[in-house]
């Protein structure tokens, strides 16, 4: 069938690696382990985020500085792209 | 057997009691800790020793090639635990193929050929033991029944070169038998003990690289070695040196429970497709 030109997807092979990757079992403690893998890298970025961003903070004093900047740590990925109000 | 094994006082308590086992579970990263050791294991026996100290085929010396050592022999464990029947015959014509090269001649202190499947046996033998140690350390001690099974899974670790199946001997018990039997011929003459040397002070490596971590690798080394080898290699080992060593391992435990397969033995699925990648684009494997 060469009317068939361009990337064929063998949707076969797709859903068996699909119910592959559904099927995969990992045990809790895996799961907790990856959970800290993956937020260490996370967090990294947050910090580094956090501080070549702080314009935010100089109205700020005490606890509410310290619970914006830790905010922020955390809540990098939704900053990059707006601003929220965090006073 | 006290002699010819390691053995641990505190060892990490089983979190699956009942799970069956295999010896894939062992190819944590881990285990390469006791990838020297295992090499120090292989050479002890006269005829590996000689063996590979005076072998002509350079590109595969740990001591001159030792990234491109470290890649093919972490491949064969790859190959022989992960692979499948087509993998692992690629991987024994690559190896058969400089295995033909390496035959003792008449200077040679003792007979050797790289195709005697007795030497094999004992080379698979050390793969198993190192295996098996670390599996232990990492994972807890098995139940008879799940030593067997461990046992069984890991004959491909010979068989992938031309060890049979009649040459591991039949059951876990019967093992130890061989292991203690062979390990009475254990001699590690001054050429090998000199090579193992270098090895274990990573004279091979760029020393900027290598310094730092020699002493980890020493300790690591000698705690993965048997009495019967330590005295073979001239090494000393101390009980101060047995309770780290012991602790290391619980702490590392604790951590590999922790870590997902694709981390713990996600390097050995990568190095087996470079592997399948070689074998379809056609180049050498070793």
């Amino acid at each position: 069938m060469p009317a068939q030109s361009g990337m064929i997807i063998n949707i076969g092979a797709v859903l068996a690696t699909l119910r592959k990757f559904f099927a995969f079992e990992m045990t809790i403690a895996e799961w907790i382990g990856t959970a800290i893998l993956a937020v260490i890298p996370y967090l990294v970025i947050g910090v580094i985020w956090s501080l070549t961003h702080t314009d935010h903070l100089d109205g700020m004093t005490g606890i509410d500085r310290t619970v914006s900047f830790l905010g922020s740590i955390v809540s990098w990925p939704v900053l990059l792209f707006s601003d929220v109000c965090m006073a | 057997m006290s002699e010819t094994r390691i053995s641990a006082t505190r060892q990490t308590a089983r979190w699956d009691p009942d799970a069956d086992v295999s010896v894939a579970d062992a190819m944590d990263f881990w285990s390469f800790a006791a990838a020297a050791a295992n090499v120090v294991m292989q050479l002890a026996l006269p005829g590996v020793g000689y063996g590979v100290v005076e072998s002509k085929v350079d590109s595969g010396s740990i001591l001159k090639h030792p990234w491109k050592r470290l890649r093919t022999t972490s491949q064969y464990l790859a190959v022989a635990v992960f692979g499948t029947e087509a993998d692992r015959a690629a991987f024994r014509e690559a190896v058969d193929g400089v295995h033909r090269q390496v035959i003792s001649t008449a200077e040679s202190p003792v007979k050797y050929n790289g195709f005697d499947r007795e030497l094999q046996m004992w080379v698979a033998a050390c793969l198993f033991v190192g295996l098996e140690d670390t599996y232990k350390l990492l994972r807890g001690e098995m139940t008879a029944e799940q030593a067997e099974q461990f046992y069984r899974s890991s004959w491909t670790l010979g068989t992938t070169l031309q060890v049979t199946e009649d040459q591991w001997p039949a059951t876990r018990i019967e093992f130890d038998t061989y292991w203690d039997d062979a390990c009475k011929r254990v001699v590690i003459d001054p050429p090998v003990r000199d090579y193992l040397l270098d090895l274990i002070n990573l004279r091979m490596i760029n020393p900027v690289l290598g310094l730092p971590f020699r002493p980890l690798l020493k300790f690591l080394t000698v705690g993965f070695l048997a009495p019967v080898f330590r005295n073979a290699l001239g090494v000393k080992w101390s009980k101060g040196r047995q309770r780290r060593f012991e602790w290391l391992f619980l702490l590392v435990a604790f951590v590999n429970r922790f870590l997902p397969v694709f981390v713990r033995q996600g390097g050995s699925f990568i190095v087996l497709a470079d592997v399948r990648r070689r074998v379809r684009a056609h180049s050498a494997l070793v």
